[in-house]
């Protein structure tokens, strides 16, 4: 069963960082942390989040900060089963298919509607896990079905070449 | 007539009514604002329009959250003539304008959030 349990906030702007935690911290199962510079997220990647809401631009940090594209990418390139959510204060749509491109999972602009549509995608992403691992189980089990046929079918054709069955079944 | 120029509508329907949780958001928004609004100045008399634009563009949000609906269209205006260096002599009385109306909006929530701890 699909289960989200790490989810990361990373975010230069104070406020927006703890507007969106507060607002996510309504489900107690959500074990959820905040970065304020995409090197510190970087570097906490072995908690193995779930889901990453990157904030696009970290103008805040300085000139060498590494902007979200750059931390998207690094993200996905380490881990690619991590779900990331672009946050922008941008309503262009070529930064959000640009973010698609590098492998965000969704974009979402900086407003007020910007909560309740992170609390969507969440939804939408455990939809998601949910279906790749019923996918995976159905997956094994044509698998071991599979292998099953296939050895009964060897077995028969063992069976009747060595004359233990025939095609008549003696009920005709 | 009421001459305000926030509407904490939006803050009340996040927070639920709570007033210890607008206030911490409303005090993070008093101690930022104001060393923004003196960097977008300094930096618009230096003419260094990208970092004005990007001060802008990380103040436009938290405008939006106060509700300073005036603010709003002033500050995209200013992100997007500082970003694309356009009607760059416009600049000075949209910054002027913007400062008035975010100044008064600071008295505002501070009177907001001094009503609800006495």
């Amino acid at each position: 069963m699909a289960d989200l349990k790490t989810i990361f906030i990373v975010d230069d702007d104070p406020m927006q960082a703890m507007m969106l935690q507060d607002y996510l911290s309504k489900y107690s199962t959500f074990d959820i942390k905040v970065f304020n510079s995409g090197e510190e997220c970087l570097k906490n990647l072995s908690l193995n989040p779930q889901v990453v809401f990157l904030d696009y631009n970290f103008d805040k940090i300085g000139k060498d900060a590494m902007n979200g594209t750059e931390i998207l990418k690094e993200i996905k390139a380490e881990k690619p089963e991590t779900e990331v959510v672009m946050f922008s204060g941008q309503d262009k749509i070529e930064v959000a298919v640009n973010s698609m491109k590098y492998g965000a999972f969704d974009y979402i602009v900086k407003s007020e509607s910007a909560f309740h549509r992170s609390e969507n995608v969440i939804f939408n992403i455990i939809k998601r896990m949910k279906l790749q691992g019923e996918a995976k189980l159905y997956k094994k089990l044509t698998l071991v079905f599979a292998i099953a046929f296939g050895v009964a079918i060897v077995a028969v054709i063992i069976l009747y070449k060595a004359g233990k069955i025939s095609d008549n079944p003696g009920w005709f | 007539m009421s001459n305000r120029v926030t509407d904490l509508t939006f803050l009340q329907s996040f927070t639920g009514g709570n007033k210890d949780k607008m206030n911490k958001y409303i005090n993070i928004f008093l101690q930022m604002c104001p060393g923004q609004l003196d960097a977008m100045q300094s930096l618009l008399t230096s003419g260094n329009y990208d970092a004005l634009r990007a001060t802008a563009h990380s103040l436009k949000p938290q405008i939006t959250y106060m509700g300073i609906k005036q603010g709003e269209g002033i500050i995209k205006t200013i992100e997007q003539y500082a970003g694309e260096k356009i009607n760059t002599e416009q600049l000075p009385a949209l910054m002027d304008s913007f400062n008035d109306i975010c100044r008064k909006a600071l008295v505002e929530l501070q009177e907001e959030v001094n009503k609800t701890t006495v």
